[in-house]
């Protein structure tokens, strides 16, 4: 009989939570009948014990840390070259090939070379998770700064609006969307570039944990922290970048796009 | 008020392109305008008004001459600007986009000035809503206000009920009528449109498209007018004819 909560399972939320189930189930299965392959029970016991040990939320924190700290400054940098870059044409040619060497550049070379610069430091993380993430971000906004309305920004210099006001008024919020987009790509290579130069060398982090559980052929403990460096994005992604635009799409709420240029 | 002079302003657009031709938008054009007046140039579309208007607000640059506009304080003229389209930030509410070319005050002043202009465009009550929430005439008051709020000594106006439909169009012009009244501002407006620049106006600058004034009228009829007055009427007519004129020695030359 195909009651209420059969409705529940096949609509909507219901669908979503169902389809999370049967991944674990097949998942559960296929770990236990392949040795190589952990199961979400023995990584979540992984977990739990590394969290008794007292190494789960200290190495987490400060690879959080490191991250928190080298994504602040990419984003002052990423937002400030990206406008200047779409705004006046020098600079657009001056750093254009340098943004492109930057993406280019595959993230564990900068790691590889971050850890023979600065050796086991906080600086090794930061600067390669800057110079990793910080292309990612310009490369989105340039294309934001371009598309600020020569309109608005006609009608503010006729009222002779102070070019600070300009920036946080009508520059910075009609780059938002690409702000946004940007950063996405900015936080997802940042976070992994902090813990590549981890695992390549240093002694403290989530991605030394990781390298330290390889290097013992711990399968389960690998993969414990996979899952949790998987779960620093998705929180971060849905929790603040999915809220801040929220908030910024509010004016378009019951209302239509501006479409002037 | 302002006191505003041009002086043989001439304005020519490069050509963009290999093989294309440099465009004369304005040829020599000279004028004073000074006190509390409304000065309508009016002129078919691609005459060079707008032009003419962006060189006044200082966004665009004459090629010669000059333009000076000298406001309370000498060289300290205050400019407001209503364009066609009514160019708010879209992202901001109506309040915000007063407060954002409001200046020299503290905010709780800036609040009370700006609260004061949109109750004057009868807006009050929309003060937290964003422009697409509103209708275009709506819009076009709030640009009103805002071009009113910072208290100019020269008001621009660039054909600012083109793109409205007819009914709020004659609606917004009588409304204009009484905030010019009531404010002490020097209005130049922009419009092609020989029936608003009568109804509004107390002198009209006649634009041919060869980017000069062909005539300089004086508009001496009583405010506020009606569009079916007989005297704005007969007044439009004859202007009318005069453009009709323009037009065809334009032709035949």
């Amino acid at each position: 009989m195909k009651g209420s909560w059969w409705k529940w399972l096949v609509a909507d939320h219901g669908a979503r939570y169902t389809a999370r189930l049967v991944a674990l189930i097949i998942w559960q299965l296929v770990g236990t009948a392949f040795e190589r392959i952990p199961t979400p029970t023995a990584t979540i016991g992984f977990l739990v014990d590394e969290a008794r040990r007292g190494e789960l939320v200290p190495n987490l924190l400060v690879s959080l840390r490191r991250t928190g700290i080298a994504l602040s400054i990419v984003l002052v940098l990423g937002i400030l070259i990206g406008f200047a870059m779409g705004r006046w044409w020098r600079v657009r040619f001056l750093l254009s090939d340098l943004v492109l060497v930057g993406i280019a550049l595959p993230a564990f070379i900068w790691a590889l070379l971050g850890v023979m610069w600065w050796g086991f430091s906080n600086v090794a993380p930061i600067v390669v998770c800057i110079f990793s993430a910080t292309p990612m971000l310009i490369v989105n906004t340039h294309e934001g700064a371009r598309a600020t309305p020569s309109a608005l920004r006609a009608m503010s210099d006729s009222y002779r609006v102070p070019v600070r006001r300009q920036f946080r008024w009508l520059v910075l919020p009609s780059m938002m969307e690409y702000i946004v987009a940007g950063f996405r790509f900015a936080v997802l290579s940042g976070w992994g570039a902090v813990l590549l130069v981890e695992w390549f060398g240093n002694d403290q982090g989530a991605g030394y944990r990781a390298h330290y559980y390889y290097d013992s052929g711990n399968f389960n403990a690998l993969l414990g922290w996979g899952l949790v460096m998987m779960i620093v994005i998705m929180i971060f992604d849905r929790a603040v970048m999915e809220r801040i635009l929220r908030r910024y799409r509010r004016w378009r709420v019951g209302s239509e796009v501006w479409s002037g240029q | 008020m302002a006191r505003l002079i041009a002086r043989g302003v001439r304005k020519v657009f490069p050509p963009s392109t290999a093989g294309q031709h440099p465009v004369i938008a304005l040829n020599d054009i000279s004028f004073e305008a000074e006190g509390h007046i409304f000065l309508s140039l009016v002129g078919p579309s691609g005459c060079g008004k707008s032009t003419l208007l962006n060189i006044v607000s200082g966004v665009d640059h004459p090629t010669a001459g000059s333009v000076e506009v000298i406001g309370k304080q000498a060289g300290n003229a205050r400019t407001g600007y209503v364009f066609q389209d009514p160019r708010l930030l879209p992202w901001k509410t109506v309040l915000e986009n007063m407060l954002y070319v409001l200046d020299d005050e503290t905010h709780d002043q800036q609040l009370e000035r700006a609260r004061r202009y949109l109750d004057l465009v009868g807006l009050k009550d929309s003060e937290a809503m964003y422009p697409g929430q509103l209708s275009g005439g709506m819009q076009q008051r709030v640009g009103i206000a805002r071009a009113l709020s910072i208290d100019p000594d020269l008001l621009l106006m660039d054909e600012p009920f083109s793109h409205l439909d007819a009914i709020t169009a004659r609606d917004l012009r009588a409304e204009l009528q009484r905030l010019w009244q009531a404010t002490r501002a020097t209005v130049l407006f922009v419009t092609h449109d020989v029936m608003e620049a009568v109804l509004l106006s107390n002198r009209l600058l006649m634009m041919s498209s060869a980017g000069v004034i062909h005539k300089d009228i004086p508009i001496d009829l009583p405010h506020p007018r009606r569009q079916t007055d007989r005297e704005v009427a007969m007044l439009q007519a004859e202007i009318l004819e005069l453009f009709e004129e323009m037009q065809g020695r334009t032709t035949t030359t």
